[in-house]
């Protein structure tokens, strides 16, 4: 596997796979979708509702709302608080969402 | 002198302003620009009460919903005498953030109130007239027009009113603008500084005792908001003008699609989208506020009360997630008219008390109480506000 900033700790459990934006990538089961979207890459994950500045995952705890996703169709959702789950379908966003 | 039994701050003004929310703020922008020194003073740090926790609406109207209700007609017919103070406060915010140099988010962006019922028809219908006979300047609107104006409401809503001259501002921009141009004319604030007592200085003027030293001035302006009443108790009297606790709670982003004031002719609600894409949602539901001064808590069935109704109303709003919901505490005078003026019997102390419009009116009343201190006449009538109404010496 490529090396990121960001990597798993060996053998952490059991591998599944993910859709972002359309490209499969691994993760592993139960893990913060933020985390397995870090593994994969760094890269801005959105851009804000106001400005449309680049961001990415920052305090996975739940306070910063800077890990927005749209998640199998949902917007905005806190992808540092949801466990990954076997073919999750993971959109980036641009600027503010819309109405479903 | 105080000076004997406290370290002096090394100040003297020509006003003392004590209380730097968004009222202190616009009193020292003011007083500033005609020259006089001004040195605002509070407690905390500046603008974290109600003026940090307000949602920045301009409001020309009575805010329907629940205050008819519970208070009244006689009520709400004094209450209506407020409206040309607000219709005047409209115009000047036009202007403010380019006096001040600074975008403050204004928009004049109207008011919207839908009615579900014929008896919610009627009932906006009475509140225009009265509003009329102030300077009030709504309209009632039928179905159609309603969906023109808002075609995200409810089938069930029948109609409404609307006025167009109501809007909103960022109010942490609004008030950091304040503070900031009344700096650039010299006044200062200083915050952590409580005010103990003020005294009458044997040199004539005010002694201001503070926690922190002394402060001579010639005038002392109170514009504590919620906390008049402790203050003005320092200084013997007992104002009659109860607190409180009110929640407001905000949704996620969401490309714009409530580009008005949003309010219900009988609900308990009131909604805007802000220039951030985030919808707020008031209308005064209470809040928990505990017997120490700072505690205040939100209230979930205040939370799911206002989330039902808005929805409701509004289906679309159903599809947003809630990210956060705060309590302030807002000074509520018994007759819904603020207190603008000069303490009763204290020569050189002067109080402005907001009513719930606080933010909207303050451009008014820091001017008022500016032309008051200097003896000027007043181009808005300061006598339905006089605080001797709302005060009583205590002996």
């Amino acid at each position: 596997m490529k090396k990121h900033t960001f990597n798993r700790i060996e053998g952490s459990g059991t591998w599944v796979t993910i859709q972002l934006d359309g490209e499969s990538l691994p993760a592993v089961q139960g893990e913060p979708l933020a985390v397995a979207i870090l593994c994969h890459s760094t890269d801005a994950l959105r851009t804000s509702a106001h400005s449309c500045s680049p961001r990415s995952p920052y305090c996975l705890i739940g306070s910063c709302f800077e890990c927005l996703a749209t998640v199998d169709g949902r917007a905005n959702v806190q992808t540092c608080l949801i466990e990954v789950c076997a073919g999750m379908r993971v959109n980036r966003q641009a600027g503010k969402r819309e109405f479903g | 002198m105080a000076s004997l039994t406290c370290p002096q701050l090394d100040e003297s003004a020509d006003v003392v302003v004590v209380g730097g929310g968004i009222t202190g703020c616009a009193i020292a922008y003011r007083l500033a620009s005609e020259g006089f020194g001004a040195v605002v003073l509070d407690k905390r740090q500046l603008y974290t009460q109600a003026s940090n926790s307000n949602a920045g609406n301009i409001h020309q109207q009575i805010i329907p919903g629940s205050v008819f209700e519970k208070n009244g007609w006689p009520w709400v017919e004094t209450f209506a005498k407020t409206i040309s103070y607000n219709v005047e406060a409209g115009q000047e915010w036009v202007n403010l953030g380019e006096q001040l140099d600074v975008d403050i988010d204004f928009k004049m962006v109207g008011g919207i109130v839908v009615a579900e019922t014929a008896e919610d028809m009627a009932m906006l219908e009475r509140k225009i007239s009265l509003e009329r006979r102030y300077g009030g300047t709504s309209e009632m609107v039928d179905a159609a027009q309603l969906r023109a104006l808002a075609p995200y409401v409810s089938e069930r809503c029948v109609g409404g009113s609307f006025c167009a001259e109501e809007g909103r501002a960022n109010p942490h921009k609004a008030v950091a603008a304040l503070a900031r141009a009344a700096r650039g004319k010299g006044a200062k604030f200083l915050s952590g500084v409580e005010v103990a007592d003020v005294r009458d200085d044997v040199m004539g003027g005010q002694v201001v005792v503070t926690d922190s030293g002394a402060i001579r001035a010639r005038h002392v302006v109170f514009a504590c908001g919620a906390e008049s009443d402790t203050l003005l108790k320092r200084i013997g009297y007992q104002l009659n003008n109860p607190r409180r606790a009110i929640q407001t709670m905000v949704t996620e982003a969401v490309s714009p699609f409530m580009h008005r004031l949003f309010y219900h002719a009988r609900r308990r609600i009131t909604m805007k989208q802000v220039a951030n894409g985030n919808v707020i949602i008031g209308g005064g539901w209470p809040a928990q506020h505990g017997t120490q001064e700072d505690y205040t808590r939100t209230l979930s069935e205040s939370i799911s009360g206002a989330a039902a109704i808005a929805q409701d109303v509004v289906p679309r709003v159903g599809d947003l997630s809630l990210l956060r919901a705060w309590a302030s505490v807002i000074a509520q005078p018994v007759d819904g008219l603020p207190v603008v003026g000069r303490v009763p019997g204290k020569e050189n102390c002067w109080v402005v008390i907001p009513n719930n419009n606080g933010f909207t009116l303050a451009p008014v009343l820091s001017r008022m109480i500016v032309e008051m201190l200097q003896e000027k006449r007043s181009s808005s009538d300061p006598s339905l506000f006089d605080p001797a109404r709302a005060a009583v010496a205590m002996t």
